[in-house]
């Protein structure tokens, strides 16, 4: 112990780090949460991907800032008419940043590994419609599906389906080894993460020399950072209630943007009352999003009608159909048997949006006379109660992941929605082909879902960006949890 | 004396064993499992289970405990779930933090305390005695997590003097290290001053009147060089164990000051650990921390043995 | 949480003028306290978890003497209410750690062999494991709420009255009028009934005191990192806890839950030392 102090003293001792240089072309960049690993195929955490997506690691294809699909390390490719078959046409001159070259072999690869019995890919479901990945010369990749599925290239571009090499792979969760524009330099735990530019890129060189990602949990200390310089950007700024003093501050350029965060009070459609779709919808009305938003984000976040957010493609605006209406709430309940005094649990993991909306959710259902009793309880204990188990009446969740509309499709999901209509719906979308058609579909579903309101769908959690006003480049929505700082740049 | 120091080091292993047991069995009861934190909401049960077999999960409580052990007596604490990285580095990481933090605290502490301890000693029931007696009663009332957050409003918000919070890490240099660990080791210092600062003044009072003080003051000592050659170096030896025992409690006891400040030491890290159920990390911590403890107080009944055969059975 | 310290080492008050300063005036703020919980449960200028969003972080009025908080509650409101809350964990909490730790204590010292040394090994272990994180993993297994936080702060009491018991009862054991009992026929049972336990008892008052004053800054402590009493029973804690996201904007809110708990255990501590100077005699000089 005595000499591990003197160690830490030595440390202690040791001179700072240079001075960033007069013309400009670092970042530093604020983070929320520290990834626990930097493999994002092994671990769930946004955070992975927030560092390494498109900076480290590349895919196929990648989703630009606006959700697109776009060619990555595949240029093109050709889907069969049947939906059952891709190739993909590679790039001839990818190297890993070992040096390892990039071909074919390595798309059989990294897909088998997502597939096999002991992978531990978080989305693994994305590859199991794959029958075979087969390799006709080293830069060509077919991939055969058992069936067709409409989001297959949008899934392909996801951080969990990035191109990963054999030889590196046992030490990615450390050291990742990527094709990307930056090479991983160090991870000091605890505090940052830094990258930098890799010079035998084979696309359009950075134009940042090094980016630090630095980990600050500490809603004040980010702010602190960020008027400080310290930090250059904190692209998910997590203190809502602090963006006023930056909004005035010309130093500063604040961007309100959308993710994919469908933020929901969570229904448990087997439980009484929730069974009787008058109680869903008195639930809706009892709720009042604004105050909600106002109370909870400090006004930041957009109401949403349905699971599904504005940045997506065929969004509909459903908001109003269960208007702010607490007379209607209680008509509806009466209608329903509800007597006024029923007492529901309220299940809210650590979020602020779900701590905080609770809060103020329970005073709204209290004022159409139903009594909640709030019930915080960590991620741990949401995952094996609410998720795997579906043991409470209703919670507060934001649904992250992108375009996740199958949930309510799925045979058990954990609010047990079931609707053979719904199921056949999300068939035909899932397995439709034409841009048009996929439309008209995903509106359908949006409907169908606002209409049995399996959950009251309440708004979209906002994408608060603050950075230095000079900087340019970076995502002002976020329709994957990533920040991609590939063609970031400063305004001289 | 011999077969007193053989059943003493019986009882020190026995005790470590049933503190590693307890722990183990508590976790073992903490609903919630690390795999499906690590692999999110889309996981499949068939996923699952394959990080389970991974992470050595499927295998029964009692080898999982005997495997523990034996990473522990090994020293490499065996490999975090989150992490995936021996546990023995993630705690050597956190060190750098949690022990300054722990040494300036003490620090303050004890220069602060002492000399006030004495000075009302010695003016037993004098205006001054009084002042600092009540100021230590309400230093005692003081939680120090608010104290923290009194000194970030007033010195970081209102002055920004210092941090509000943070660490840069010592890599950044010792001085801007040092202003983050300011704040968090005054708010701790400073209740376990008040506490100090009682038990110096009475164990000073204690050895005023014991027997050899009164001999040197008949001897013709005066009273102050009675104070300081007598009275307070025999009043050291409880005021040390008092301060040795604050500064493991204040390693372990950190853990809110932290959250506070959002420092990355010892006690986020198993705050966290709990929370992404990383229990390996849990079980290592608390039982080195209590076995840091039950250590202490051995060597410190070895002592009171060694000073008087007849305490050897306290 | 700062660290239990024997109950004899934390005072001997200056004067005998200043030990019934000392009772009378924790006394007093016991009693102040006590009654503003009381108070609470019949009647706070608003009721403490009605929402207003509109009235957000006002800041200390005449409407709202100490402000609202960042949902629009009343902080005067929240902090009576607080105060019940803070008074009940502790109580209870404190009252475990008696219920388990006496009979132990007792046990112990009447057996003495190898009991004894089992209860005070055990409570070496107990008192080892790093207190707060131990309740941050009980809370973690039963879902965090005040009902966990008072077994967790109870469990921790348990050792300490267990020693306390102890060390008193072993002192009692070898008296004369003990050994008179016992040759006038009295069972060990009996003894420590009538003769033990009524011995022990004003060092138990003292020390509980002192526990009681240690519950409610743990408690406090607890409900800060969100593990104790939970939403929307008002805690002190956990009013700080929000304050310091709102530090910027509304800072007075940090002062006044704080103070609460500064007044409660300054009270107590000084009750605690008073009681100690008219209960135990052997401080009596």
């Amino acid at each position: 112990m005595v000499r591990l102090f003197a160690l830490a003293l030595f440390a202690a001792l040791l001179p700072g780090l240079a001075a960033a240089d007069p013309a400009k072309d670092t970042l530093s960049l604020g983070m929320v949460l520290e990834p626990p690993v930097l493999d994002p195929t092994a671990n769930a955490a946004a955070a992975i991907s927030e560092i390494v997506y498109a900076n480290v690691f590349e895919g196929l294809v990648r989703i630009d800032s606006a959700g697109r699909v776009q060619p990555a390390l595949a240029q093109s490719w050709t889907i069969s008419p049947d939906g059952l078959t891709y190739t993909f046409h590679l790039r001839h001159d990818v190297t890993f940043s070992d040096g390892t070259k990039f071909d074919c072999a390595i798309v059989q690869f990294s897909y088998g590994r997502a597939a096999a019995p002991d992978s531990i890919n978080p989305q693994k479901q994305f590859f199991l419609p794959i029958t075979s990945t087969t390799c006709p010369d080293p830069y060509t990749a077919v991939v055969t599906m058992k069936e067709p599925r409409s989001n297959f290239l949008f899934d392909m571009g996801w951080a969990d389906a990035v191109m990963v090499a054999p030889n590196s792979e046992p030490t990615n969760k450390t050291h990742p080894i990527g094709t990307g524009p930056f090479l991983f330099q160090r991870w000091l735990r605890g505090d940052r993460v830094e990258l930098v530019r890799n010079p035998h890129y084979w696309g359009r060189p950075a134009k940042l020399k090094s980016v630090t990602f630095r980990f600050i949990a500490d809603p004040s200390a980010a702010t602190d950072a960020l008027l400080a310089g310290d930090l250059d950007a904190f692209p998910l700024f997590p203190a809502p209630e602090a963006v006023a003093r930056f909004k005035s501050d010309p130093r500063f350029h604040v961007a309100i943007g959308t993710t994919e965060g469908k933020t929901i009070l969570a229904l448990n459609n087997t439980r009484k009352p929730f069974t009787d779709l008058r109680v869903r919808r008195a639930l809706a009305y009892a709720i009042d999003r604004k105050a909600l938003i106002e109370g909870a984000m400090s006004g930041y976040g957009t109401p949403i009608g349905s699971h599904y957010v504005p940045i997506d493609p065929g969004y509909i605006d459903l908001t109003g159909l269960y208007p702010y209406d607490p007379a209607k709430a209680r008509t509806l309940l009466a209608a329903a048997g509800v007597k006024p005094g029923t007492t529901l649990t309220l299940t809210l993991p650590p979020p602020p949006y779900a701590r905080r909306g609770g809060e103020i959710i329970a005073a709204m259902l209290q004022q159409v006379g139903l009594n909640v009793k709030l019930i915080p309880i960590e991620w741990a204990q949401w995952l094996d109660q609410v998720f795997k188990r579906s043991d409470f009446d209703m919670t507060i969740v934001a649904h992250v992941e992108p375009r996740d509309l199958d949930i309510y499709a799925r045979p058990h999901y954990y609010f047990e929605y079931h609707s053979a209509a719904y199921d056949k719906l999300y068939a035909e979308y899932a397995s439709a082909r034409g841009d048009a058609e996929k439309l008209t579909l995903v509106k359908a579903l949006q409907r169908k879902l606002a209409e049995d309101e399996p959950n009251v769908f309440l708004f979209a959690l906002p994408k608060i960006g603050v950075w230095n006003a000079k900087l340019h480049g970076l995502w002002a929505d976020d329709p994957l949890p990533v920040n991609d700082v590939t063609d970031v740049y400063w305004a001289p | 004396m011999i077969a007193f120091l053989v059943r003493r080091t019986l009882v020190l292993a026995l005790s470590l064993l049933a503190a590693s047991l307890v722990v183990f069995l508590v976790l073992q009861v903490l609903p919630g499992d690390p795999a499906a934190l690590i692999l999110g909401v889309n996981a499949r049960p068939d996923t699952l289970a394959a990080l389970h077999r991974e992470l050595g999960l499927d295998r029964p409580d009692w080898l999982r405990y005997l495997a523990w052990l034996r990473d522990l007596a090994t020293g490499s604490l065996g490999r975090s779930y989150t992490y995936d990285v021996p546990v023995a580095n993630l705690i050597a990481e956190r060190l750098p933090v949690s022990l300054p933090l722990a040494a300036i605290a003490v620090l303050l502490a004890t220069t602060l305390a002492i000399p006030v301890g004495v000075a009302a000693a010695a003016r037993r029931g004098g205006a001054g005695d009084l002042a600092l007696m009540a100021g230590s009663q309400i230093g005692m009332a003081i939680p120090d997590f608010w104290l923290g957050l009194l000194l970030i409003l007033f010195f970081a918000l209102r002055l920004a003097w210092l941090p509000a919070s943070g660490f840069p890490g010592w890599a950044a240099g010792a001085w801007p290290g040092l202003r983050a660990l300011l704040l968090p080791a005054i708010a701790l210092a400073l209740p376990q001053a008040a506490i100090l600062a009682r038990v110096t003044r009475s164990a000073v009072l204690e050895t005023l009147q014991a027997d050899y003080v009164r001999t040197a003051r008949a001897k013709g000592l005066t009273r102050a060089a009675a104070l300081w050659r007598h009275a307070v170096p025999n009043a050291m030896i409880p005021v040390v164990t008092i301060i040795g025992l604050q500064f493991s409690f204040l390693i372990a006891g950190t853990v809110i000051i932290e959250n506070v400040f959002t420092l990355p030491g010892l006690g986020r890290l198993v705050f966290q650990a709990i929370e992404q159920r990383d229990l390996i990390v849990v079980q290592d911590l608390v039982v080195l921390l209590a076995g840091c403890v039950i250590a202490v107080n051995f060597l410190v009944d070895l002592v009171y043995a060694g000073l008087d055969p007849r305490l050897g059975r306290l | 949480m700062p660290v239990s310290i024997p109950a004899s080492a934390a005072s001997d008050a200056p004067a005998s003028g200043a030990r019934r300063r000392n009772l009378v005036a924790g006394a007093a703020i016991v009693a102040l306290v006590l009654a503003v919980a009381l108070l609470s449960l019949l009647w706070t200028p608003y009721p403490p978890t009605a929402i207003d969003i509109l009235h957000r972080l006002a800041s200390p009025s005449s409407t709202h003497p100490l402000g609202t908080d960042p949902y629009g509650r009343d902080e005067l409101s929240m902090i009576m209410a607080g105060a019940w809350n803070s008074l009940a964990v502790a109580v209870i909490a404190v009252a475990l750690g008696i219920a388990g730790g006496v009979p132990l204590g007792l046990l112990a010292a009447g057996r003495g062999g190898w009991i004894d040394d089992a209860v005070m090994r055990g409570s070496d272990v107990a008192f080892a494991f790093p207190a707060l994180l131990t309740a941050v993993m009980i809370t973690a297994i039963a879902g965090p709420g005040a009902v966990d936080a008072m077994i967790a702060i109870g469990l921790f009491n348990v050792p300490v009255f267990a020693r306390v018991t102890r060390g008193a009862a072993r002192a009692i054991w070898p008296r004369e009028f003990i050994t008179a009992a016992r040759a006038v026929g009295l069972g060990d049972l009996r003894i420590t009934r009538l003769h033990i336990l009524p011995n022990v008892m004003p060092l138990l008052i003292v020390q509980g005191t002192v526990q009681f004053a240690l519950a409610i800054i743990a408690d406090a402590g607890l409900s800060y990192v969100g593990l104790g009493t939970q939403p929307p029973q008002p805690s002190w804690g956990r009013m700080l806890n929000d304050a310091q996201t709102y530090a910027y904007q509304a800072p007075w809110l940090a002062i006044f839950p704080g103070f609460a708990i500064m007044v409660s255990v300054l009270g107590l501590n000084l009750l605690g030392d008073g009681l100690r100077d008219v209960l135990d005699p052997r401080l009596r000089r």
